[in-house]
């Protein structure tokens, strides 16, 4: 159980890592939209933040150092992803699949802190309505540290069986 | 199965057949008219990027055209495309054919595959820092010296980094029956 835990942790990851919008129902514009927090007009994901023209930027395509913190949240998503899925497999150790857990624990609830911050920095006043604007992908976040609890807990209760 | 070989092969393939990474990748919006991939940002792959000329392991862009080693090869035969072509599309492809077949062999063959690997991305990158800058004339058409290269490295050097790092742990932690 743990192991379909991970990957479906990694499939989360990797899909807020590389992906903006799946269209549903293109004629209708239904789609599905990863976005962290949307404010301004602006959508803010992981990798960048997209205007209501559909102008993009993102600070990874910036000069070193000034890339650093936009590579470093991107990458530390893609670390998420590629650290479930890897340690997903039959023949992963124990020892290695509860590492890589309790990383994932780590960087997830430190990307969790870091957009709830921004949040409430950008917050116009009214935090009730500003948390309105928060997007799927913050929800996808808090999922992922919540399956990444589960599938520890799962790790050392299976542990304690055998 | 050798985990972090393999990752290291994937990494060696998209440095070899893109010329950007499509981040946050959409598939249609108002501005486009067919179900096609786009993606809003571009994140660059190049190994050196000098006044618009960026060099990639397939071959160079000035912003208005292409060149890829192996056509540049038959159309301006030179030592220094033939050198190019060997170091960087030649080497780039045995190490993605011995990271993928050593990461599924668990044993010393495959051991042996990860090093080739290792070594592979070691000359790419021993000849991107010491080659460009020996042919910096021919190919950028302005010559400069090895600590100046540095100013002129992109991220695709420092990912081909990253994926020298992974290859070594490939091969030290290569798993054996």
């Amino acid at each position: 159980m743990a192991r379909k835990i991970g990957i479906i942790i990694g499939i989360i990851a990797l899909i807020l890592s590389f992906i903006g919008t799946i269209p549903i129902y293109p004629t209708e514009n239904i789609e599905i939209n990863f976005n962290i927090f949307k404010m301004n007009n602006v959508e803010y994901f992981l990798w960048g933040y997209v205007n209501i023209d559909n102008s993009s930027f993102s600070s990874m395509l910036l000069h070193f150092p000034e890339s650093t913190i936009g590579i470093l949240l991107w990458g530390l998503m893609l670390i998420i992803g590629l650290n479930s899925i890897m340690t997903s497999t039959s023949k992963t150790k124990y020892n290695n699949a509860i590492k890589a857990n309790a990383l994932n624990i780590l960087f997830s609830a430190f990307l969790i802190s870091f957009y709830t911050i921004n949040i409430i920095i950008l917050a116009s006043g009214n935090l009730i309505t500003d948390f309105g604007e928060v997007g799927l992908g913050y929800y996808l976040l808090i999922i992922i540290l919540i399956l990444n609890i589960v599938a520890l807990k799962l790790l050392r209760n299976s542990e304690m069986i055998s | 199965m050798n985990k972090i070989g393999f990752l290291s092969g994937v990494i060696t393939i998209l440095l070899l057949f893109l010329p950007f990474l499509p981040i946050g990748i959409y598939f249609w919006n108002e501005t486009t008219s067919s179900l096609e991939l786009n993606s809003y940002i571009k994140f660059p792959v190049s190994l050196l990027n000098l006044n618009n000329t960026k060099i990639f392991l397939w071959g160079s862009t000035n912003g208005n055209s292409i060149t890829f080693w192996f056509t540049d090869w038959f159309n301006n035969f030179s030592v220094t495309t033939v050198i190019t072509f060997l170091f960087l599309i030649v080497l780039s492809i045995l190490a993605i054919i011995f990271s993928f077949l050593g990461c599924v062999k668990e044993n010393q063959k495959g051991r042996r595959y990860m090093s080739f690997n290792f070594f592979a991305i070691f000359f790419i990158i021993f000849f991107t820092i010491i080659g460009f800058t020996i042919y910096s004339e021919e190919i950028f058409g302005s010559q400069f010296g090895l600590l100046e290269i540095y100013q002129y490295l992109d991220t695709g050097f420092y990912i081909l980094l990253i994926n020298f790092i992974l290859s070594i742990i490939a091969f030290i932690k290569h798993p054996i029956k």
